[in-house]
């Protein structure tokens, strides 16, 4: 028995290693992922393009202007002299946010009766707040400026701030349990199932069905390679996570790579169901990209927050694995709490291992029919 | 001519797919009635905790004020922070307030009082806006208790007001709306002209095509006006969705949009034509595509900023199609922009379109 | 064991009753027959007769709705998971894996079937030995006949009790078949029980009996002779003729020095002939000789390597557009659009041509009539019976009349009256005037053209008319020309 096992998982491999084109794309696909969702993908603050409107300038819009060059976040590129010029600019995305003074505003200023507006381009809503946030934030300390100079005591609320997880607020913390969700998804039941049709389709399966080997043996034998893909994979994007990204592993490495097994397992049975659905490999291939990754992508988690879906998208959410799996590897890599925080998520997904390996093998035909 | 039998062909084939006409009308459906629920990054209900420890009048009302905000959801108000924290672990609240013994006291002794917000910033985005939420709260009361204390010399020198163009409600389904338009136009028109040519090659019917006298403009062209037909009723349909489901109608100009959009489908069905001329097998194709959209999606400023991108995958983004639509289709919708607006990104897209179109014609080869 | 019985006297096979209804089609009809022990017993019928799902019913892969089946006393339903290990099977088309080598897949199904190819080499080296050469060489570059060896070599690697051979000639050249054949008379005189399907007479008449099979009922079982004698209507049409109405004007095809290389394999090596206009020009060889590059070149569809000639009266090199302009093509592989019905294949491609839209019109009805297909008029291509098929992408190669007609291969897998009648319609073409190149693996159907030319090893080796080819080579038929010619074959790949 151990012989024949063998000689499929040999005949698998020469599968996948012959078809290059594939093979690079399945052990590229997570490196440019993890690299552009690390890298790539982050709503960080960053280079945001200033205009400013002002009637006239005076020493103290020339001093403010010059605090909101010296920042980090922002950019001043452009000086307008009228809100048409402005209105231009906004529509050709030139400017992001414009900064606009009243008239005499450093006369104001000294009345105490000093106003500044910020205009934002608001389209994005989330950039639009952080922005406007950062922007308040340069204005009042140059406020501040002012009163010391004045030597007034500055009476306000002090605010300390400790941001748990990911003190530097980076992106890649959030996507990188998502896109481990995402590829092992993509490997395990997509080329499972379109792997295992195109022997229904080459007509091989015929061949081996003929065969005293047991049908089920026969599945079973095909889903090892790409188990070992996806670890390879897990692997893969682990290091990259932790010696690239800089993404530390905060909880239990065993606990994670158990929880991927059972993750993969999951992925794996949902491949065979698909296969015992699907007769060609296109039908496999639509059918694994709409009903799996369209919603894994969507709904699980990986780029928008559940919480704020309505109730009957946060409904579907709770039937993809990959949710429960995204979760509990946020918790166990990225929050390090253990794992009892998190028995709600392992429950579920070893249920939904359970019933999706029983359904399979129930699905699975000794015969052509 | 020759087009003309070329496209009845097509057409004939389309139709009676029994997939493809539904997944033209149903895709769109589904993406825009589904997805600007879904693809909402806009964050609404903060859970937090408050820690109080000072129990004073002036902590009550700092509660009552985070109570008021529509962004936050009072989840419990805790005499322990290492509770809370625990809490904070589990998952059951997104942030932590803790206000510091002595608040009051300090206060009144002109000193400053301090609070400690722990914000669990997994979700960089979620995190720091929340973070903006609390401290403008935060600063509000130290304002409006200022005023109240009237008697020492420290308003504000001045005021700072903030003006929301384009989308003053700071709707996220607003912004995402004009970008869904863009995926759908990528999804099917750069997807299906993948499959399309491949396909005949793997049931043999390219041969004979290749036999005949059709030259490689027109038979290229006959590929790729059905999915600028597409392409055209996709946009109508996503436009017509919008309007009547989320009330959001272009600013601009409509032919502007549909100018710039056709010009797009070019492109991209191009793109899908060259992928298809140089695989061998549909699922070659399928994954070569699948890999392309997802860069392109992601790299497009879609769901994050370009300018919030490092340098070199900025200057990648120069090469991506998708970006230039993107800002096209939210100048247009939100801001207004007319042609002249944008003429950069139309220079762009025309220029993709003529080198994606050529490539798609050079790569397909009658002869070997 | 229970209902094991093998005393030598009992049917091999026993099938009575059998019926099955695959989708809306009745696909077999109350079929009964029983095989002895140690027989070759073959099925002939045309496409769809229901000998593929009969084939699949015993070796265990479908259930019959009806009617019981028994190998060597095993039930196909009942005993099924004993009786996969006493099978050898062969598919319709060859099931092997075209990325993998001819060794892997041959250890590879030794070692599914719990067995090893060192264990059994001596039963199949008779076949093996023949493809071992090219054993490290993937199975998706071997020419059919190679393809069908291997396959056979590991239908045989577990040493079956019975073989299920399901159409393993369709595609192979004469020489490959002969050889297969004789390598099936070794297996029978080991004592195995062979049950083969085919299209063709010459192979049917190589079995101890067979049965006819027609719409899914068996009509006949007996000798060969027996059975094509009373059904030779359909299964031995008689012969055609034709007087070539050959003009001497310039030839329709003039090559010289001809050659394709790929890398540094020599697909066709320098070859010359020209075809005079109106003729029937039958252009044979094994599988692998050439023929295939040698047409494509003419067809403009491969750049030659070097070598020049006219088709039509346009050069290969720098006219190619212009000679697809003045030929027809049909290829080996059914090439028409499945979801298009009848007429609009012949309007797309009419159009194609830049035909105009009255003559499309008048021309479709006229060549319908022509091939018997107008009540087909609005069927989708894909429904359509084989035979029919073949019929309608001939009609299209020739709607836009052409001065030349390629057909590469164009009868494969249709049985000998469906042939005929395609021939019928090759003359009616050659008739008015269109010379006609055609390629074929049946020898009754190069007796049909008008010359012939023998390619082997990338070279034309023989060129004349069949009666001149067979006087000079002193054989009886075409078929012993064939065979003299291509067994001095070299290259015994692709």
């Amino acid at each position: 028995m151990v012989k024949q096992w063998l000689a499929f998982i040999k005949k698998e491999f020469c599968h996948i290693f012959r078809d290059k084109r594939t093979m690079l794309i399945l052990l590229g696909m997570p490196v440019v992922q993890i690299l552009l969702f690390g890298f790539a993908i982050t709503t960080e603050v960053q280079n945001v393009k200033v205009g400013i409107l002002s009637p006239s300038y005076d020493v103290w819009t020339n001093r403010l202007i010059q605090r909101v060059d010296a920042s980090e976040y922002f950019d001043v590129v452009s000086m307008f002299a009228s809100q048409d010029e402005v209105n231009e600019a906004f529509r050709r995305g030139k400017v992001d946010m414009v900064v606009s003074f009243q008239h005499g505003f450093g006369d104001a200023l000294e009345r105490d009766e000093g106003a500044v507006q910020l205009i934002a381009d608001a389209t994005d809503p989330n950039m639009s707040v952080m922005r406007s946030a950062y922007m308040s934030g340069i204005l009042s300390s140059f406020r501040e400026d002012l009163m010391k100079g004045e030597n007034l005591s500055s009476s306000g609320i002090d605010t300390q701030v400790k941001l748990l997880y990911n003190p530097q607020m980076k992106s890649s913390y959030n996507f990188v349990p998502g896109v481990m969700g995402l590829i092992l998804m993509l490997i395990c039941a997509m080329m499972t199932s379109i792997s295992i049709v195109r022997e229904k389709e080459t007509g091989t399966m015929e061949l081996l069905l003929v065969s005293p080997v047991k049908p089920v043996f026969v599945i079973l034998s095909k889903t090892v390679p790409y188990f070992v893909l996806s670890l390879v994979n897990l692997v893969t994007i682990l290091c990259l996570a932790v010696w690239v990204l800089h993404v530390p592993i905060a909880g239990n490495l065993l606990w994670i790579i158990l929880v991927s097994l059972l993750y993969i397992f999951v992925s794996l049975s949902l491949g065979l169901l698909i296969s015992s659905v699907a007769r060609t490999q296109v039908a496999a291939m639509l059918g694994a990209g709409m009903i799996l990754m369209l919603p894994t992508v969507l709904l699980s988690g990986l780029i928008f927050p559940i919480e704020s879906m309505p109730s009957l998208l946060q409904g579907i959410s709770v039937l993809l694995p990959a949710r429960w799996y995204i979760s509990l590897i946020r918790k166990l890599m990225i929050e390090g709490v253990p794992l009892f925080y998190a028995w709600k998520e392992l429950a579920i997904l070893l249920c939904m291992a359970v019933a999706l390996l029983l359904v399979s093998l129930k699905l699975f035909k000794n015969r052509l029919e | 001519m020759i087009l003309k039998f070329l496209l009845e062909k097509e057409f004939k084939q389309l139709f009676r797919n029994s997939f493809l006409p539904r997944l033209i009308v149903v895709f769109p459906c589904m993406i825009l009635l589904v997805l600007p629920w879904a693809a909402n990054l806009e964050i609404r209900n903060i859970d937090l905790l408050v820690v109080d420890k000072d129990c004073s009048s002036l902590s009550k009302r700092f509660i009552h004020k985070i109570e008021a905000s529509d962004y936050f959801r009072l989840k419990g108000i805790s005499t322990s922070y290492d509770e809370a924290i625990l809490r904070l672990e589990k998952g059951e609240a997104d942030a932590v307030c803790e206000i510091s013994r002595q608040f009051e006291e300090k206060w009144i002794r002109k000193e400053n009082p301090d609070i400690l917000v722990v914000v669990n910033a997994v979700n960089g985005t979620k995190g720091s806006v929340a973070l903006s939420y609390i401290r403008q709260i935060i600063a509000d009361y130290a304002e409006e208790l200022a005023l109240e204390n009237a008697t020492s010399k420290i308003v504000p020198k001045f005021t700072v007001n903030v003006h929301n163009r384009y989308n003053p409600h700071l709707d996220y389904k607003i912004y995402m709306l004009p970008a869904l338009m863009v995926t759908l136009l990528t999804m099917l028109c750069g997807f299906l002209p993948a499959l399309n040519v491949v396909s005949e090659k793997e049931r043999g019917t390219i041969e004979q095509i290749n036999v005949t006298p059709v030259g490689r403009w027109i038979f290229i062209l006959g590929k790729m006006i059905p999915y600028w037909i597409i392409g055209f009723v996709v946009l109508t349909l996503g436009i017509v969705l919008s309007g009547l489901v989320y009330g959001l109608f272009p600013a601009g100009s409509l032919v502007v949009l549909y100018l710039l959009s056709i010009v797009f489908v070019l492109a991209i069905a191009g793109l899908g034509l060259i992928i298809s001329n140089y695989s061998a097998t549909m699922q070659q194709a399928m994954f070569v595509i699948f890999f392309c959209m997802l860069i392109f999606i992601l790299m497009s400023g879609m769901f994050t900023p370009v300018e919030s991108m490092p340098q070199w995958a900025q200057f990648i983004t120069i090469f991506n199609p998708l970006k230039y639509l993107v800002q096209v289709m939210r100048a247009i919708y939100l801001k207004g922009a007319g042609l002249a607006d944008l003429s950069v990104q139309a220079g762009a897209l025309l220029a993709f379109a003529t080198v994606f179109d050529s490539l798609a014609v050079w790569s397909y080869r009658k002869k070997s | 064991m229970e209902g094991y019985v093998s005393d030598s006297e009992s049917p091999m096979v026993e099938i009575s009753g059998i019926g099955k209804t695959l989708g809306k089609t009745v696909a077999l009809q109350d079929v009964s027959l029983s095989v002895r022990r140690g027989e070759l017993f073959g099925f002939v019928g045309p496409d769809g007769a229901g000998k593929t799902t009969l084939f699949r019913i015993l070796a265990t892969l479908l259930m019959p709705d009806k009617g019981k089946a028994v190998i060597d006393g095993m039930d196909v339903v009942t005993d099924f998971r004993r009786l996969r290990s006493r099978i050898g099977y062969m598919p319709g088309r060859f099931s092997l894996y075209s990325d993998l080598t001819v060794e892997e897949n041959l250890q590879f199904f030794a070692t599914v079937f719990h067995t090893t190819v060192k264990e059994n080499y001596e039963r199949i080296r008779d076949i093996y030995s023949q493809i071992e050469p090219f054993r490290n060489r993937r199975v998706a570059a071997l020419s059919g006949g190679m393809k069908q060896k291997l396959a056979l070599s590991c239908a045989l690697v577990h040493c079956p009790d019975i073989l299920l051979l399901d159409e393993p000639t369709t595609g192979v050249d004469p020489v490959s078949r002969r050889e297969f054949w004789e390598i099936l008379h070794r297996l029978k005189e080991q004592g195995i029980t062979i049950l083969v399907s085919t299209p063709v007479m010459e192979d049917a008449r190589m079995c101890d009996r067979i049965a006819f099979m027609y719409e899914g009922k068996i009509m006949a079982v007996d000798s060969p002779d027996v059975v094509l004698h009373r059904f030779r209507s359909i299964l031995c049409p008689d012969a055609l003729d034709s007087v070539p109405v050959i003009s001497e004007e310039e030839p329709a095809i003039c090559v010289e020095g001809l050659t394709k290389c790929f890398g540094d394999f020599t697909a066709v090596d320098h070859i010359s002939f020209s075809v005079k206009r109106g003729e029937v020009f039958g252009f044979l060889g094994a599988n692998g000789a050439g023929k295939t590059t040698a047409m494509r070149m003419l067809c403009g569809l491969s750049i030659p390597t070097s070598g020049k000639g006219t088709v039509a009266g346009f050069d290969i090199l720098t006219e190619t557009e212009k000679i697809k302009q003045n030929i027809g093509y049909m290829s080996q592989r059914f090439s028409l659009y499945d979801d298009l019905k009848v007429w609009e294949n012949i309007r797309l491609f009419a159009g194609i041509y830049g035909m105009d839209e009255n003559t499309i019109r008048r021309r479709t009805d006229e060549i319908l009539e022509e091939i018997g297909l107008t009540s087909e008029r609005d069927s989708f291509v894909g429904e359509l019976p084989l035979g029919w098929k073949q019929r309608l992408a001939f009609s299209v190669a020739v709607f836009h009349r052409p001065q030349i007609v390629f057909l590469d291969e164009p009868t494969g897998g249709v049985d000998p009256a469906t042939r005929r009648q395609f021939w019928e319609l090759i003359y009616q073409t050659a008739q008015s005037g269109i010379t006609v190149f055609v390629t074929t693996h049946y020898m009754d159907e190069a007796e049909y053209c008008h010359r012939i030319s023998m390619m082997v090893d990338g070279k034309i080796v023989a060129l004349d008319t069949p009666d001149v080819l067979k006087k000079t080579y002193g054989a009886a038929n075409l078929d012993d020309v064939f065979q003299q010619l291509a067994r001095k074959s070299v290259r015994k790949a692709d």
